[in-house]
């Protein structure tokens, strides 16, 4: 077995344990910054889906600042938004640079996607459902627990795996700013020294990781689904 | 104040929209709905009753005039105040809006939370409510399990949960086969019976009126056209879309039909006119048809005939095609008239 890999992979076998600081770091970033987005997507997807004109909430002023401030971080690609975010991550974490300077980056550049991934599987739930729980006399705030968050769920699982599988991709660019991950390791290992073993081990590892996310989130949306 | 209405509007009136294009959905309407009752409200698509009852538990807030409920003004209290009082008020669906991520039992167990009743008495009383529903045995069932009657059924029980005073019900079987509608009718019914629930039945089907309201009012463009009790609604309609209501629950509607057909005509011969007679409770058994035949010496031709009890009260229609002297035939409607006959000429 190690013969075969040891074959196939000459580069990646010599030094395995750079494949798997890297997965670790691609891990921690995805994990890290996926909490915080799906907390903070999740609030903000609601806050739109609750102020929009007929919502339970409505409230023109804060839907469109909002509605706006999401389009603005969603069309500044990754990269730039690393940059110019650096001052206020330096002040958030503490450090531009590492697997903590990539964090506050990820998030701006996550949450917005997430936000409108709620937004879309809120606005699935029937508006019936809605009217039924207000008119059983259930405050605004059971509503968004207990109708919303509740019946959208299958939904959101599907947003949030979605939402998942883009950030593994937005943190193959933290090599930018020297956090690691299996992008960096793709390009500093492989592309600049021309060892494609390289390269493949970082694909097929990034192709398991996706697998797993998208399994799980099929299990949470099958068993939310009635 | 014992007589005092359960549901009161007074001058209610919505508006939607805006600008140049607004909507006046609901104009004015002045209504009282009396404690222990059963109250339909019928209209045509677009004639606001929807909007109106809607109204009654402020889902729809008023543009103006005051909706009081149980003697408590809903349009005055404050958005805490009145999701207390919203538990008072039962509500129903066309789309019965059950939520498909819970079970039955927990469907009918959802106005419970916050109720000072412990897990264990809310799941007891929800289970006592599937089974006045009859469906005790669908408790742990998934909504998208059930028919539409059941699921109806669930939304009854998880309406009576908050031991509601006023069941609102909008176009309750408007998606329900004639059979299950009857079935549904007959447990609203009971619970109206038994429970004491005054009882608010938004829909189009005239047959549901006269199933079980004892009152009802008639929308047109948003206003209350006519109203009043079922029986004297369906004995002699005024406003002419009252008439096509209660055509439409006689079967009488289709006659002018044939009647136009001019095949139709001619079989029934020159001169011949089609009048529908309205026999009430009160017209008495005589053999009225016979005899003005035999008195003023025209033909009559029954095409028609239906018999039935409404609240209670026996209502007979009768379309007779008149065969005669002209003026005979006038004189034998004037007899009919005086002897208490709802009579009115068909044409074709």
């Amino acid at each position: 077995m190690n013969e075969i890999l040891t074959n196939l992979f000459p580069y990646v076998m010599k030094k395995p344990e750079q494949l798997w600081k890297s997965l670790s770091e691609t891990l921690q970033m995805t994990l890290w910054s996926g909490s915080i987005m799906f907390v903070l997507g999740l609030a903000l997807g609601l806050l739109l889906t609750v102020t929009r004109e007929g919502g339970i909430l409505e409230n023109k002023g804060v839907y469109q600042v909002l509605d706006k401030v999401i389009n603005i971080f969603r069309s500044i690609p990754f990269v730039i938004l690393i940059a110019l975010l650096m001052n206020l991550t330096k002040w958030i974490m503490g450090t531009r640079i590492g697997v903590r300077g990539v964090i506050v980056p990820l998030v701006f550049g996550s949450v917005p996607f997430f936000a409108r991934q709620v937004d879309a599987a809120l606005a699935g739930v029937d508006k019936g459902l809605v009217e039924a729980a207000q008119a059983m006399g259930t405050s605004s705030l059971g509503i968004i627990f207990r109708v919303y968050l509740r019946e959208g769920a299958p939904a959101i699982a599907r947003g949030t795996t979605i939402t998942l599988i883009n950030l593994v991709g937005l943190t193959a660019m933290s090599g930018y700013v020297g956090a690691g991950g299996l992008g960096d390791y793709a390009i500093t290992y492989g592309y600049n020294y021309n060892r494609i073993d390289i390269v493949w081990a970082a694909v097929i590892v990034t192709v398991l990781l996706v697998s797993i996310i998208q399994a799980i989130g099929s299990l949470v949306a099958r068993k939310t689904t009635h | 104040m014992a007589d005092e209405a359960m549901i009161s509007l007074r001058g209610v009136a919505k508006n939607f929209g805006g600008g140049g294009q607004e909507i006046h959905a609901v104009q004015e309407v002045t209504l009282d709905i009396q404690r222990g009752e059963i109250f339909g409200i019928v209209g045509f698509s677009g004639a606001g009753k929807s909007t109106l009852v809607r109204c009654m538990n402020l889902l729809e807030v008023p543009t103006k005039g005051q909706v009081f409920v149980d003697g408590v003004e809903l349009t005055g209290l404050s958005k805490k105040e009145l999701n207390g009082q919203r538990k008072k008020i039962g509500m129903i669906f066309q789309q019965f809006n059950l939520f498909a991520s819970r079970t039955v039992l927990e469907n009918v167990a959802f106005p419970l939370k916050h109720s000072g009743l412990s897990k264990e008495q809310i799941r007891e009383k929800a289970a006592r409510l599937l089974d006045f529903v009859e469906l005790g045995e669908k408790k742990d069932a998934y909504p998208s399990q059930l028919s539409g009657g059941q699921k109806q059924r669930v939304a009854i029980a998880r309406a009576l949960a908050s031991d509601p005073k006023v069941l609102l019900c909008d176009e309750a079987t408007s998606a329900l086969d004639p059979q299950t509608t009857h079935s549904i009718l007959q447990l609203l019914k009971k619970l109206n019976q038994e429970l004491g629930i005054t009882i608010v039945v938004i829909t189009h089907q005239m047959q549901v009126v006269k199933e079980i309201c004892q009152r009802v009012a008639l929308m047109e463009a948003g206003r209350v056209v006519e109203q009043g009790w079922v029986y004297d609604i369906f004995a002699q309609p005024q406003q002419e879309i009252t008439k096509d209501f209660v055509a439409s629950a006689d079967n009488s509607n289709q006659l002018s039909e044939v009647l136009a057909e001019t095949s139709v005509r001619e079989s029934l011969g020159q001169g011949a006119r089609v009048f529908r007679f309205r026999f009430l409770h009160t017209s008495g058994g005589k053999a009225l048809v016979s005899q003005i035949s035999r008195e003023f010496g025209i033909d009559l031709n029954i095409i028609h005939g239906n018999l039935e009890m409404i609240d209670g009260r026996f209502l007979g229609v009768l379309i007779l095609l008149a065969q005669g002297d002209k003026q005979a035939v006038d004189d034998a409607l004037a007899y009919a008239r005086a002897q208490g006959v709802n009579v009115e000429e068909l044409r074709g």
